[in-house]
């Protein structure tokens, strides 16, 4: 039977403390109920525990997790998972901003739309979208891997290092130096598994995705592409 | 035949300089880049000036008696606080811009000397955080090796809006000091160059850093304190709210602070000087009734302890040095010559950390170059000079009478110029009367500085009302 802790009647300090207290104990489940959008909700975890917000979450919910397992039942405020290193986050409906910002592991999953700059300077592991992303999402990513299964607005991958955006939808335009590349059967391969893994696999034939990445040209200055530059330094 | 000579004359507004800039851009096709600092004059702490102890003041005995430096950072919610035995601090600077030997040596001279470092971009570096025993980690726009893990071992974290040499843009990290190593730890294609970021991923103005203020006191259990670090810029606005946002320290840096890589026209041409952003500073605290509950800590320029004393004086609870300790370290002493001449520089006039190419191995990746040097050295160079400018401090403190250096006020200075007096609300020497700004400071002054600037305020009918002209008043 899981611990549930109502965040009605304890601060966010008491439900943090009481996480981390219940996971030294062993304790393998939380409930979080009536969080009603509160900031700050389990950050910083670093036990492998699972925690169910039933209901919406606030922001950076799950931020800097190392090794939980959050479940947001409603939406999520800006940055759920930011600066994660492992452990999961799935919001079951809509999430803010910066979602999954600079992760360097670990899963982020949304089923239903995001923000603008989702995964923005992402580092590392997975970012998963069911719906549509804003403005410049995978800004500056650096490594990892982003899903989405919808549409992407206007800067889509603008100025990423490296890292792969498989994008199943349209995007508005893409960012600076963000190019399509070839879908290789790993790729195919891939996408159809996390997408079943996450029961997403109806949002989008696998066949739509395209996959995005760095160009390169912006990673060293070179004076005869200043098109390109005059908007990256 | 015409008989006139010909005439050699430089023009002041297209001067050598002002070619040479030309010639290079035209060469490169983009703005300059290089490290260390403005090479601009700025208005600084060299116009002002104690005003020692004589008759009207009993002196402490400058070589003898007692003089307290410790100082106390992090008080408002912290639960440990920094506890610093000298009122300055190690600015961050981050490995990788540094090399490894910079920062281990930085780190163990903090530690002998019982003060606090501080990262930088690209994560914590744990040699560094073996050699600290006070280490400030700090969180910045790009998270570059950001770890949480590592978070919990700071003893202080410091939130960075941004820098005085480049307040409003982020930092460079040009493509020759990308090592792999250093790529591997920010996550990087080795030998990019690296633009980092200058706002957050996570958040955004601050209303946002209320929320992010109370995510990292989540993380870390409330337990240890949290900076903001601010280049200098609206001061006031950006005191009020890094204040409200929930703030324990502020870390204010002048337009005269250091960077590794950074366009040169930001340095000379953005920001605030460090003398007038302390004033700035200390004047918003006090109007929203927080002095002396959010401590402020000044860096940018700060070049001995003269600079330290004078900033204490005018509202600093610490400051922080970083050009000053590279300096320490060896930065531009004349050591393997041929190689600044290499660069096309030379001893004392080297900005070239950019390159990558440091002739004394401190702002460098190259192995070789690294070796150069030594860290114990460096550590005991560093340390030195930490001390002497303990010492500086404590000497004027005592001249002008104080047993602690937080005691020093800014009746203890005049000003020597009209502009520094108008910025700092501090009287001219030779006429006791304090030009423009009286709103500044007014109760940190004693009731003879109050009465000329309430005469100042007055626009002089107070004088003419007694008789007599303004300087005759006290």
């Amino acid at each position: 039977m899981p611990v549930t802790l109502d965040c009605a009647t304890l601060t966010t300090r008491e439900i943090n403390t009481s996480i981390k207290r219940l996971a030294l104990e062993g304790e393998s489940e939380i409930h979080l109920i009536n969080p009603e959008a509160r900031h700050n909700l389990g950050v910083a975890v670093f036990d492998p525990i699972k925690i169910v917000v039933e209901g919406t979450a606030g922001y950076f919910c799950g931020s800097m997790n190392d090794g939980a397992t959050f479940h947001i039942l409603g939406n999520s405020g800006w940055s759920a998972g930011e600066c994660m290193l492992s452990g999961e986050i799935v919001v079951e409906r809509n999430a803010a901003s910066g979602t999954g910002a600079s992760i360097r592991g670990g899963t982020v999953v949304v089923k239903g739309h995001v923000g603008a700059r989702t995964g923005v300077a992402q580092k590392g592991g997975l970012i998963v979208v069911g719906g549509d992303t804003g403005y410049m999402t995978g800004f500056m990513m650096q490594r990892g891997t982003m899903i989405i299964c919808g549409n992407a607005a206007e800067g889509l991958g603008d100025s990423m290092y490296a890292g792969t955006i498989y994008l199943g939808g349209e995007p508005t335009q893409l960012g600076n130096d963000a190019v399509i590349q070839e879908m290789s059967d790993e790729d195919t391969r891939f996408l159809s598994e996390t997408l079943e893994k996450y029961g997403l696999r109806h949002k989008r034939a696998i066949s739509d995705f395209k996959k995005i990445g760095s160009g390169g040209r912006l990673h060293n200055f070179s004076k005869a592409d200043f098109e390109l530059w005059r908007v990256a330094m | 035949m015409d008989s006139e000579k010909p005439l050699v004359r430089y023009g002041q507004l297209w001067s050598p300089e002002v070619m040479e800039d030309v010639h290079v851009k035209a060469e490169l096709g983009r703005y300059r880049i290089r490290g260390f600092s403005t090479l601009k004059k700025f208005i600084s702490f060299d116009e002002l000036t104690f005003v020692p102890c004589t008759l009207s003041r009993i002196p402490l005995e400058g070589y003898r008696e007692q003089c307290t430096t410790e100082t106390v950072l992090g008080t408002r919610f912290a639960r440990k606080p920094i506890v610093l035995k000298t009122p300055i601090t190690i600015a961050g600077m981050s490995f990788g811009a540094l090399s490894r030997n910079a920062k281990v040596a930085l780190g163990r001279a903090a530690t002998r000397v019982g003060i606090s470092t501080t990262t930088g971009d690209g994560g914590m570096l744990m040699a560094e955080r073996e050699a600290s025993e006070q280490l400030i980690y700090q969180v910045l726009p790009s998270r570059y090796g950001f770890n949480p893990h590592h978070m919990r071992m700071a003893n202080a974290l410091e939130i960075v809006i941004g820098q005085g040499a480049k307040p409003g843009t982020g930092g460079v990290l040009l493509g020759q000091k990308v090592s792999e190593e250093i790529a591997a730890m920010r996550e990087l294609p080795a030998g990019v160059d690296q633009r980092s970021p200058v706002r957050h991923p996570d958040w955004t103005g601050p209303d946002d850093m209320v929320v992010k203020i109370e995510e990292l006191r989540e993380a870390t259990d409330w337990e240890i304190p949290i900076y903001v670090k601010i280049g200098a810029s609206r001061v006031a606005d950006d005191v009020k709210l890094a204040v409200k946002a929930g703030v324990d320290v502020i870390v204010l840096d002048g337009t005269e602070g250091g960077t590794a890589a950074s366009p040169d026209i930001l340095m000379d041409h953005t920001g605030i000087p460090t003398l007038a952003a302390v004033v700035e500073a200390k004047a918003a605290l006090q109007e929203i009734g927080m002095d002396g509950v959010v401590q402020l800590v000044v860096s940018g320029g700060i070049r001995g302890g003269v600079d330290a004393a004078k900033a204490l004086a005018l509202g600093a609870d610490a400051v922080s040095i970083g050009t000053g300790a590279l300096i320490a370290l060896n930065c531009n002493r004349p050591l393997y010559i041929e190689d600044y001449h290499a660069l096309g520089t030379e001893p004392y006039a080297c900005h070239h950390c950019h390159t990558g190419r440091c002739p004394v191995g401190i702002t460098t990746q190259d192995p070789e170059l690294m070796k150069r040097l030594d860290v114990d050295e460096a550590a005991d160079r560093v340390a030195n000079f930490i001390n002497s400018m303990t010492m500086e401090i404590q000497m004027l403190a005592r001249a002008c009478g104080k047993s602690n250096v937080h005691d020093l006020e800014p009746e203890d200075l005049r000003a020597l110029t009209l502009d520094a007096s108008f910025i700092t609300g501090i009287p001219v020497v030779g006429t006791n009367l304090v030009y423009g700004r009286p709103d500044l400071l007014p109760q940190a002054h004693s009731n003879g500085h109050r009465d000329a600037m309430n005469h100042n305020h007055a626009n002089g009918k107070h004088a003419k009302k007694k008789g007599k002209k303004h300087s005759d008043v006290k």
